[in-house]
């Protein structure tokens, strides 16, 4: 999951108040779709809130990785396509909620990283369901092929973001914030790799032992395409 | 006892409570969940459903409270039949206790989920809360303030029971509620159980596939199989009956075995059913 | 149950409840709503002070507000190490980047790299507004209750989202728990070392995917669990979270002029604070 990677503080007022409105006009407008869309059920709500959990307790895992060290991740392009993009909204705000009580981030910072996270969960469930529907890739290469895409988009979309508002105190021009955060997002993008391929076999095993959860499946939760309201039915 | 319940069971009764009429279910992916199952429950008796494992119990169990709507049949519950718009009035009837007690509880603290349910209800906070002190006293739960997840697997079962007691439904249903406890805690859910119905005035319908609570608990037995019920009776008829029984992939309790096996099982009415009316009777054969 | 915290230096919400729960302190005994706003105060102080003296007060009094409430300074240590790591890799660039006077300077695979000290300020200057709040917000959720959170949050959130984070919120004991378990298991049977990248992501992957699956299932008996006990769509509320004392009005108060002086110094007239 990439991350703006800034604390409290890094932005000015105006530009925390900017990206928090942005990212509450897009919340309210998943918040409104869901609601259109059969609204959120009590099961929908249950079984992302249970995401949610997930997502952040394998956050505090260390994966050691040979030659690089040690990695998190949140896994937010597979949140996006499990529950699909309007629920995954919910859940990575709320994930940037709980991280910020944390110190991961700040709380100025909610509303940036949730524009990021939602491009992450917004392109990681229809590029699943493209690769899957339209190109009949397999799972694995599906779920890598989308969470590594969703992933170098937001880690560009990171730098959009910080070269706009810059950092406070920081003296440079947008050009040399361009080029330090050019750098930053090299190595997020090395990070979306690996979270890519993490995914790709997440998929890929869940694809095995419960393949009723995938948007593929006729029943998947994450739908989201408006055309059923039907829910995904658990195997007895 | 009855070992074809499946057309008899369905004449109606005017004492009875609960009445699963004919009804059939089948899950999306083909599995018949339940098939033809009659069954029904009457005021102030504890109904033990008794099958192995994917049998239907919690099927049937999950459609008496309107969790699970028959594709076939009907169920009805004090003479009305669940649908989608009374759906709520049967909740406030009949308790459903899961065998997952974790996610059973979901509120912040062990008060805070009992009242959950009276909430719900319409109860004011205070009224809610007394009733939540009131059931909590029922189990024995003292830690009202802890957090769900600190509680031991007992307590949080116990708890569980609470929250669905606060309701004061009529009709408990408990979905194997002793399933992984240890002895003094699965001891303490059954002493529970029994006083619910001789207290409170409830009946109870729990599964299960423990026969020796079934022998000490029940009024009455239903034997499931393959989502049908199989056979019903009282406990004496059921219990001692082996081949019954290993064809419904259980074993008989631990009385039973004895009794059969020291060659004593020569009047029905006279098969203890508990280890002490076990004891007695050879006390009293010893004499 | 593993009662294992499996990283040092993330804060493991278990350990968070524990103080929450356990913890006697005044800063326990104080109104959750009274200590929400005052991290709301230093939020917005953090981000409008720019004077490096008065960021360090800042910091400072979050820090004794953080010993007063009789919370562990070895674990705040360990905590405070992903927000150090976000600032640092943040700011690493803008130290040499950064227009300002010459502090140290050294050749690097041929060329020369120069460090200012207006990077150095910045890198300070980020680092202390970062840990002024992350100090205040462990503090405030490692002395609120769980129940006075979730009151809170019933209030700001809008239902939906409000009923996620309290169910979310609930059920990340119970999957930190399951992730460790998990991880006990491998570890116990050498899981831990590193056997090649592809070998260690399956295997990653397979307890990662294991545990979404879980969340699914119960997930489900959750949902099942509240509507055979009547829940309509919204929690309902247990009790009324108490308003703020006297004393909680005022610090807030206090707090709040403070912002609005930090921001008119800012914008306006920046001679008010001193040049602080």
């Amino acid at each position: 999951m990439a991350h703006v990677h800034l604390e409290d503080g890094a932005f000015s007022l105006f530009w925390v108040i900017v990206w928090s409105i942005a990212a509450l006009g897009l919340i309210w407008i998943a918040i409104y779709g869901l609601g259109r869309r059969g609204g959120l059920t009590t099961r929908k709500m249950a079984i992302a809130a249970m995401c949610v959990a997930i997502g952040f307790a394998i956050f505090q895992i260390e994966i050691p990785i040979p030659f690089v060290g040690a990695v998190h991740m949140n896994l937010t392009p597979l949140i996006g396509i499990l529950v699909g993009p309007g629920l995954g909204s919910l859940c990575i705000l709320i994930i940037n909620i709980f991280s910020a009580a944390i110190g991961h981030g700040g709380w100025g910072m909610i509303g940036a990283n949730t524009l990021v996270n939602l491009i992450e969960v917004v392109m990681g469930f229809y590029l699943y369901r493209l690769l899957r529907s339209t190109f009949k890739l397999g799972r694995f290469p599906s779920g890598f092929g989308a969470a590594t895409t969703a992933l170098v988009v937001s880690a560009f979309a990171v730098v959009a973001i910080v070269t706009v508002s810059g950092i406070q105190d920081s003296a440079q021009s947008a050009e040399g914030t361009l080029g330090n955060m050019l750098l930053l997002a090299a190595v997020n993008v090395v990070a979306a790799v690996i979270e890519g391929v993490v995914t790709g076999y997440i998929i890929s095993f869940i694809g095995r032992v419960r393949p009723d959860l995938l948007p593929d499946h006729e029943h998947g939760l994450g739908r989201g395409d408006g055309k059923s309201t039907k829910e995904a039915i658990p195997d007895v | 006892m009855t070992s074809d319940a499946s057309c008899s069971v369905c004449e109606k009764d005017e004492t009875e409570i609960v009445h699963v009429d004919c009804v059939s279910h089948k899950y999306p992916d083909g599995t018949e969940g339940i098939h033809n199952m009659c069954f029904r429950v009457f005021p102030r008796e504890i109904v033990a459903l008794c099958g192995p494992n994917g049998s239907g119990k919690s099927t049937l169990i999950e459609h008496i409270n309107g969790l699970m709507m028959p594709d076939v049949g009907r169920v009805r519950v004090f003479g009305l039949d669940i649908d989608k718009k009374n759906v709520s009035s049967i909740r406030k009837m009949v308790g459903l206790i899961f065998q997952d007690a974790d996610s059973q509880l979901f509120s912040p603290t062990v008060l805070e989920d009992v009242m959950f349910g009276p909430l719900n209800l319409g109860m004011s906070p205070e009224e809610a809360r007394k009733r939540a002190d009131w059931a909590l006293q029922i189990v024995g739960i003292k830690e009202t303030g802890k957090i769900p997840h600190y509680l031991s697997g007992g307590q949080k079962r116990l708890v569980a029971i609470a929250g669905v007691l606060a309701m004061q439904p009529k009709i408990l249903v408990a979905d194997e509620p002793t399933g992984d406890l240890d002895p003094s805690n699965a001891q303490r859910i059954e002493e529970l159980l029994g006083a619910l119905k001789r207290d409170h005035g409830m009946s109870v319908v729990v599964s299960m596939h423990d026969m020796d609570m079934a022998a000490r608990l029940a009024d009455r037995i239903c034997i499931v199989k393959n989502g049908s019920i199989v056979a019903e009776g009282k406990p004496r008829d059921v219990l001692y009956n082996d081949e019954l029984l290993r064809s419904a992939g259980l074993q008989p309790p631990t009385v039973a075995k004895i009794w059969k096996g020291l060659g004593l099982d020569t009047d029905p009415e006279r098969r203890p059913l508990t280890l002490d009316q076990l004891m007695n009777t050879l006390k009293e054969k010893r004499k | 149950m593993s009662r294992r915290s499996y990283s040092k230096h993330i804060p493991d919400f278990r350990l968070i409840s524990h103080y929450a729960e356990n913890g006697r302190s005044h800063i326990h005994g104080m109104n959750a709503w009274t200590k929400a706003a005052l991290l709301g105060c230093v939020l917005a102080l953090a981000i409008v002070l720019t004077g490096m003296y008065l960021l360090l007060l800042l910091y400072f009094l979050s820090l004794v507000y953080y010993v007063v409430a009789r919370l562990p300074l070895k674990l705040l240590i360990g905590w405070y190490s992903l927000p150090v790591f976000f600032v640092v890799t943040l700011t690493l660039f803008f130290l040499f980047t950064e227009p300002g006077k010459e502090l140290v300077s050294f050749s690097l695979f041929g060329t020369r790299v120069v460090i200012t000290d207006a990077g150095v300020l910045l890198l300070a200057k980020l680092m202390v507004r970062a840990l002024a709040v992350v100090t205040f917000s462990l503090a405030l959720i490692m002395t609120t209750r769980f129940q006075d959170i979730g009151a809170i949050a019933s209030r700001l959130l809008p239902s939906p989202l409000a009923n996620m984070f309290l169910l979310s919120y609930r059920f990340t004991f119970e999957t930190t728990d399951e992730v460790s378990d998990v991880l006990d298991a491998m570890h116990s049977r050498s899981g831990n070392l590193v056997r090649g990248i592809t070998r260690q992501t399956r295997m990653f992957a397979g307890i990662f995917g294991l545990g979404f699956i879980h969340a699914f299932e119960r997930g489900e008996r959750i949902a099942k669990a509240m509507e055979a006990r009547g829940f309509s769509g919204k929690f309902p509320e247990y009790s009324a979270l108490a308003r703020p004392s006297a004393g909680g009005y005022a610090m807030v108060a206090f707090g709040t002029a403070c912002f609005a002086l930090a921001l008119y110094a800012r914008y306006f007239d920046s001679s008010i604070l001193g040049g602080m």
